[in-house]
């Protein structure tokens, strides 16, 4: 009955090549092709950057086949030049048919450009975006319908698509599914932005002059506007830069992503399959980028689950930091997220996507992050290895943002004297002042795991230019991805993809159907082959006011032939192939009856999670006390002050119910919850009189001997002076389930900042001595604290054991008793920030350090939690350790120097970056002289900071009396004991997205293999290095050993900042808590199955 | 030996023949000299982008230090500040004939200014370029080096005496911590700078006992309601802010003195820069001098009268500004009324209450007034190099009221804090006028 019927047709084979060794994959053609387009601007006193926001926004590039001969031809948009159409002729000739084709669109300032057959008989019709000052003859965007014979025809009026304002691009798909193209027109507002005030739900309010971004429904051949019944925004404060389609939720209907510029943040548009759309990107993705620009949307890992990039601005290099960029200062980006504009970063974002509607941002990790001032991103297999790699397109033609232009020329000092002397041109002469300079393009090879290697020199793509819009298609058919570049003053690129087809070969999918969508756009596409799969989509706007071709590339290695072919159709309905040739293009019919969905499509796709979120009834929120870090101590690179709420729990009065202790912040008391069958008594009396004090840690332990459990608690913090009582530690004794604080129970002689406390016998005398660490000495980040070995007396009261070993040993943030020599005696491990993690062996109740003899002592991190158990189940302790990571700008050989570098009686601390054995601050110039303002004659402008390392900013004597700290890792780690040899390891990337504050261990699955459970995360970061979020909490699924180096890893699903995870018995239910800084604790159950 | 002596012979006769060329010393005898060295010293801080209250520092140092030169050469004229001025002590005596106590006077001015702001270069190249002159008018050497001597002596005489202000210190203080009740400041659009200086209470007076010495009433009680008081004067701002009527436009412009501004197109940005309040008032004392033909010492004792007014205003302003915490009108307005308001003026980085212009002001038009009468009318012609027309006053009062009041017209400030701001200044003015003495 229902016939499938499968065209397959053998559109081309790619011919062998041959590849030099040195010449790199992409190979620059020159003007002998045919193809001559610059996009030459010039500015006058009346039109320039300042009177026109996008001036240097630059032009794009549109691919597709116009004449169905096979061949893909391209259209350059120009922006004061007329727009170029060139015919591709074969063999890399290319023939200029502007004028025949009535495609130039002269006089008018062109963007965005996209070749989409919009009226379904099939030939690409050509949509080119409209920009710069207002007049003109068809200022409006153009709609150019193809007449089959090289040219055509402007019908936009005739469309309902004559759009005018400040176009940028435009996106065709098929929004409900009922077989023709819809339209998402991105336009760019025209109100100034000088004029803006960070004013909450600006938004929602509609440009009512109708220049902002418009949706508009096809109803049968006629563009109607229903941007506002379809729930799109369009207001003044709509700086949109990209338009970037793609399947956001996993629910077969195509959503919207626009990337805005400026303080507005982005937009996620999620289809409601009923003729609209809901903006939901705050609860899909954690960090933004701040200028968002370009972006584009294509699965990275080949998890079939499409990633997202969207490009900023952030220079590669320090030094060009220090000079191009202005960070938001840490009030200003909470006022701008206290009104709405949540956490926006001047960085590129990537967004990898972990089904069921959440992203992890992992730009800093991946190393993609910071590629100049960018525009196009493109995601496509350069290589053909099966994956897709990352091209960035970048420059800007006048540095807008160079900072001493703009404290030293771009100002009054110099327009004044100008305007005083009747100059002509003022405006023109000042953009002459501003630095102007080409830099290369970005690429990165995808060395899978979302690791990439910056490749924008081995594969040729390193010419310095300004480029703004960029689009990938097979140029020559020979089965790879060739790349086409818009540049402003100068001529564009055009590189030819030489990648040895023969032994990294590829497969192409081009789509017919039958309706109005006629190349099917919007259908998705999964491969599978060789026990590995890929996923793409038919999207054709990409990048930056560009598209590519409506087909698909897919990169399959050495694979000759692929086992499997699903296909989504725009429809919803699915089949599947088998068995297709690669180094193949595959047309791809939809068949006239295809009305069922056997196929499943979306198992291959979604994650099911077998752990479920329940509810306790536990009423304590941690509420964080307001402190900010950075207004004493301004060049740090974030806050220290919120590391609690401090957690333990113990069964205290025995019912097989674990009871839980909470600890407060500063000027909240600490709970205790004692179960009460289903319910907990609250019990609050003896830890109110502590409420001043922030509660750091806490553990329950047996400290006299009367079987019960006591209580100790840290009280740390940052938020106090040094001579602060409310640092006082202390200890509750439980007297028949009674806590009461003990007052003479702990004899410090002085006050310290406390984080942890750990408890153990380490002299064998049949009672419980404590260890306890010190953060740090409250008013200055950087100066080492001491380690407090507590000897108890057996009746719970502890007397200070002088040890100089534990003196002055760092920022202690964990420690644990292990006995990792197995010699008996319970050995000492503590680590912290800037510090070596440490090991002090107990011989006969005397702790020595042995930090070397286990080859640790080079392991300075900035570790943050410990947790030490027989992880590869060898029968000896191992130990991991949690560090900051590398989703972050921290870099493994970076320097702080801490000294009273102005003698005013402040310690300050420098972190700095090693270039070529030199160190940098990583500060600002700004931040540097808010801190030490004597160093503002010294460093007068931008450039000479830049350039500036430590010893040019200070005396030798200050830098050789200065403490110096370094690093050598920032990775999470775990180092397997092998026979008292610590060898280590680093744990899987996912554990590296965040900083580690919280470790946890058991056999969660009953398979008999410990599993490991991560939490983390810290959001007070400053702007320029951005917040910690990479983390929803993982777990790692055993067995995990030196054999299974890769083992099962999972989100747990928790947003915030998990500071504990303890797996806790509830009767017969083993419950996860996670405590959350500033939440209140999250409970967990898993489900086996 | 033989040809030592004759180049002896030679330097003798060079050294003879120069001693003709006196014309030096009608050089070192015009105030225009001293102008031209104040006038140096406003160009670096409009080029430094100083805030308000560490402009004034800039401009009361160097005064001192010119002033306590130029005292020992006119001793009979005018009184020594050491004792006047807190913990400043006697300078020391000028104990070489040769020294020329103007150029040292000038020397004093410029190496403490220069110490005081950044850009160095322009005050040296101000410095070689004055001294080459005066060396082409046959200033001797010996003169020269004497006089620079001293100038340096004494230079770093009153640094050492600056250095306990603690101004060095409060660099480091704490920065202000926003507090989000809608009465309390934040900062304001477009950039939402920190605030300025919220320790400058902390720096050492050099007349006032102390910085909370004249402590305004406090402001109206904050009250969003209708008809309150608060409310009133909130929509007064709204109403009038963006300036009524091209007059009220003019004098907000004119007095407008924000050292910077900064204006958005996209990511393209350029900043305005301009002289501060206090600057202005020094530009006044310019005019005034001139026009009064005072001498070289006159016109150092108006300048530095003026400047020790206006330093202690500040300091005095200051206090009230960040113990009230004022909201500035922008911020509950935008918030409140309409989002899209913006002042005719950018709103400076600072609490509102009292308005810094009508409290300085006033210091400085009572401090001018004791020098230069009462009833002296002029054309403030100040702003014109930064594109504004010069405006006439009867007196200094006047022009400080008029000061005052353009706050409201530029909508960044209440009406209280414009009239309690000039009660203030009258008071920081007047206790300053009974309790400096420098003319004898």
């Amino acid at each position: 009955m229902k016939k499938l019927v499968v065209l397959i047709v053998l559109l081309s084979m790619s011919c062998a090549k041959e590849t030099i060794s040195e010449m790199p994959l992409f190979v620059l053609k020159d003007s002998s092709i045919g193809i001559s387009f610059e996009n030459n601007l010039t500015y006058t006193e009346a039109f320039n950057p300042y009177t026109y926001r996008n001036f240097y926004n630059g032009a794009g590039v549109s691919m597709g086949d116009i004449n169905n001969d096979g061949l893909t031809d391209i259209y350059f948009t120009g922006n004061m030049v007329d727009n170029k159409l060139f015919l591709n002729e074969g063999n890399w000739k290319f023939k200029d048919i502007t004028v025949e084709a009535g495609v130039a669109c002269p006089n008018i300032w062109s963007t965005g450009a996209t070749f989409v057959d919009i009226n379904g008989d099939g030939l690409l019709d050509l949509y080119v975006c409209k920009s710069g000052m207002p007049g003109g003859k068809n200022r409006h965007n153009e709609l150019f319908i193809n007449n089959g014979d090289l040219t055509f025809s402007e019908s936009s009026k005739e469309y309902g698509l004559d759009i005018e304002g400040l176009s940028v691009q435009a996106a065709f798909f098929d929004y409900d599914k009922d077989g023709d193209l819809d339209a998402y027109i991105l336009n760019n507002s025209v109100r100034s932005i000088g004029s803006f005030a960070l004013i909450e739900d600006q938004r929602i309010i509609p440009d009512i002059t109708g220049s902002g971004n418009k949706f508009l429904r096809n109803d049968g051949g006629k563009f109607i506007d229903i941007t506002k019944e379809s729930g799109i925004y369009s207001s003044k404060i709509g700086f949109g830069l990209g338009i970037t389609l793609g399947d956001y939720n996993n629910d077969s209907w195509t959503d919207i992503f626009i990337s805005n510029d400026f303080f507005e943040k982005d937009y996620l548009y999620l289809n409601d399959k009923q003729g609209g759309f809901t903006e939901q990107m705050e609860s899909y993705f954690e960090s933004i980028s701040m200028g968002s620009m370009g972006a584009d949307y294509a699965d990275l890992n080949n998890d079939l689950l499409p990633d997202l990039i969207v490009t900023e601005m952030l220079p590669q290099s320090l030094e060009r930091q220090k000079t191009k960029t202005v960070f938001e200062t840490w009030d200003k980006q909470q006022l701008a997220k206290e009104k709405g504009y949540y956490d926006q970063f001047s960085r590129n974002t990537l967004q990898r996507n972990l089904g069921n509607n959440q992203f992890l941002e992992l730009g800093r990790q991946s190393g993609v992050a910071a590629t100049e001032w960018s525009w196009g991103a493109l995601m496509f297999d350069a290589d053909n290895d099966g994956l897709r790699d990352i091209y960035i397109s970048n420059g800007i033609y006048k540095d807008l943002l160079d900072q001493d232009f703009l404290s030293y020329e771009a100002n009054d000092e110099t327009i004044k004297s100008r305007v005083s002397k009747k100059e002509k041109n003022i405006i023109k002469k000042l953009i002459d002042k501003m630095p102007s300079k080409a830099i290369s393009n970005s690429a990165y090879k995808n060395l899978g795991n979302f690791q990439f290697k910056d490749a924008s020199l081995n594969w040729g793509l390193n010419e310095p230019s300004f480029s703004n819009g960029s689009a990938y298609g097979d140029l020559d058919n020979d089965g790879d991805l060739d790349l086409v570049v818009n540049n402003i003053n100068m001529p564009s690129f055009v590189y030819e993809n030489t990648t040895d087809t023969l032994t990294n070969r590829s497969v192409a999918l081009k789509f017919a159907q039958s309706d109005l969508n006629r190349n099917a756009i919007g259908a998705k596409a999964i491969i599978k082959y060789n026990n590995q799969s890929a996923y793409s989509d038919n999207f054709v706007s990409r990048g930056f006011q560009s598209s590519v071709p409506p087909e698909i590339h897919f990169g399959v290695g050495s694979e000759k032939e692929i086992d499997s072919l699903l296909i989504e159709w725009p429809d919803g309905s699915r089949f599947v192939l088998t068995n297709l040739k690669t180094n193949t293009t595959h047309l791809i019919e939809h068949p006239d009856n295809l009305n069922e969905n056997k196929v499943d499509f979306y198992n291959y796709i979604t994650q099911s999670s077998n752990f479920e979120e329940i509810d306790l009834p536990v009423n304590f929120a941690h509420k964080e006390n307001k402190y900010i870090d950075f207004n004493n101590e301004r060049l740090l690179t974030q806050m220290h002050s919120n590391e609690g709420p401090a957690f333990d729990s113990k069964d205290i009065n025995k019912d097989g119910i674990a009871d839980l202790f909470f600890g407060g912040a500063k000027n909240q008391s600490g709970k205790l919850f004692i179960s009460q069958g289903n319910t907990y008594k609250e019990i609050t009396a003896p830890f109110e009189t502590d409420a001043s004090s922030e509660d750091t840690d806490a553990l329950f332990f047996d400290a006299d001997n009367d079987g019960d459990q006591d209580l100790y608690v840290c009280h740390g913090g940052k938020a106090f002076s040094p001579y602060s009582a409310a640092l006082h530690d202390s200890f509750y004794i439980n007297e028949n389930g009674e806590f009461t604080k003990s007052k003479d129970a702990l004899k410090f002689t002085e006050l310290i900042s406390s984080s942890v406390v750990s408890a153990s016998d380490y002299d064998k005398d049949g009672d419980l001595d404590l260890f306890v660490g010190e953060r740090f000495k409250t008013n200055t980040y950087g100066l080492p604290g001491s380690g407090y070995l507590l000897q108890n007396n057996g009746t719970g009261l502890f007397t200070i054991v002088e040890n100089k070993a534990l003196k002055d040993i760092g920022m202690i943030t964990d420690a644990s008793w292990v006995d990792i020599d197995n010699d008996g005696w319970q050995d000492l491990v503590v680590l912290g920030e800037w510090m070596s993690i440490r090991i002090f062996l107990n011989k006969n109740s005397e702790l020595i350090e042995t930090t070397d003899s286990f080859q640790l002592d080079n392991t300075s991190g900035l570790w943050t939690s410990l947790h030490i158990v027989d992880v590869d189940n060898d029968g000896d302790q191992d130990i991991i350790a949690g560090n900051i990571g590398l989703n972050n700008f921290y870099k493994s050989d970076m320097r702080m120097y801490i000294n009273d570098f102005d003698g005013n009686g402040f310690r300050e601390q420098i972190i700095c970056q090693k270039n070529d054995g030199k160190y940098y601050p990583i500060v600002t110039k700004d931040e540097l002289i808010s801190q030490i303002p004597s160093l503002k004659k010294k460093l007068l402008y931008y450039k000479d900071y830049a350039k500036a390392d430590i010893h040019s900013i200070f005396a030798e004597d200050l830098i050789r009396s200065s403490k110096i700290l370094d690093l050598n890792i920032l990775e999470s780690v775990v180092f397997w004991n092998n026979n008292g040899n610590l060898d280590s390891q680093i744990l899987p990337n996912e554990i590296q997205y965040a900083p580690v504050y919280t470790i946890t261990s058991t056999d969660i699955d009953d398979d008999g293999n410990l599993d490991l459970f991560f939490g983390g995360n810290q959001f007070l970061v400053k702007p320029q290095f951005g917040k910690y979020d990479g983390s929803l909490g993982w777990t790692l699924f055993g067995p995990y050993n030196a054999e299974n180096l890769k083992p099962e890893i999972v989100p747990l699903g928790i947003e915030g900042q998990i500071r504990n995870l303890e797996w806790i018995q509830n009767n017969n239910d083993n419950i996860l808590i996670a405590t959350i800084n500033n939440e209140k604790p999250r409970f967990i159950k898993f489900k086996n199955n | 030996m033989k040809r030592i002596g004759f180049v002896l012979i030679f330097a003798l006769i060079t050294l003879y023949s120069c001693e003709e060329n006196t014309a030096y010393k009608e050089q070192l005898n015009d105030p225009e000299l001293f102008h031209s060295a104040m006038k140096n010293l406003t160009d670096v801080i409009v080029y430094d982008i100083f805030s308000p209250p560490v402009a004034s520092r800039v401009y009361m140092y160097p005064s001192v230090a010119a002033y306590s030169i130029m005292q020992k050469a006119h001793p009979e004229k005018y009184n020594s500040l050491a004792g006047q001025l807190k913990e400043l002590k006697a300078i020391p005596e000028p104990d070489n004939e040769n020294i020329d106590l103007h150029l040292a006077s000038i020397h004093a001015f410029t190496t403490v200014g220069k110490q005081l702001i950044f850009s160095e270069q322009k005050v040296r190249d101000f410095q070689d370029s004055t001294y080459q002159n005066l060396k082409d008018k046959g200033l001797p050497k010996k003169v020269y080096q004497a006089s620079i001597d001293y100038g340096e002596q004494v230079a770093k005489h009153i640094l050492d005496w600056a250095k306990g202000d603690l101004y060095d210190q409060t660099r480091t203080y704490s920065k202000y911590t926003i507090r989000q009740e809608d009465k309390f400041w934040k900062p304001t659009p477009p950039d939402y700078m920190d605030g300025i200086e919220p320790h400058w209470n902390k720096i050492r007076t050099v007349v006032l006992d102390s910085a909370n010495q004249y402590v305004p009433v406090p402001p109206v009680e904050f009250n969003l309601t209708a008809g309150s008081e608060f409310q009133k004067q909130l929509m007064e701002v709204f109403e009038k802010g963006q300036g009524v009527d091209q007059e009220s436009r003019e004098i907000a412009s004119f007095w407008d003195c924000n050292p910077y501004v900064s204006h958005h197109r996209g990511h393209a940005m350029f900043a305005t820069k301009k002289i501060t309040p206090g600057g202005h008032w020094i530009g006044i004392v310019s005019i005034a001098a001139r026009e009064s033909n005072n001498t070289f010492d006159e016109t150092i004792n108006a300048y530095t009268y003026t400047s020790i007014a206006l330093f202690d205003a500040f300091i005095s302003c200051w206090d009230e500004k960040w113990r009230s915490l004022v909201v500035r009108p922008e911020t509950l307005i935008n918030q409140h009324i309409d989002e899209q308001w913006a002042p005719l003026l950018q709103t400076p980085p600072f609490p509102e209450y009292t308005s810094g212009h009508s409290v300085i002001s006033r210091a400085a038009a009572v401090a001018l007034t004791s020098i230069y009468g009462d009833n002296f009318s002029f054309l403030d012609t100040t702003e014109m190099e930064y594109g504004l027309p010069a405006r006439s006053f009867t007196s200094f009062i006047h022009a400080s009221e008029e000061a005052a009041i353009s706050r409201l017209y530029g909508g960044i400030h209440y009406r209280m804090a414009i009239d309690e701001g000039v009660t203030q200044g009258q008071k920081v003015g007047e206790f300053i006028v009974q309790n400096l003495r420098t003319i004898k």
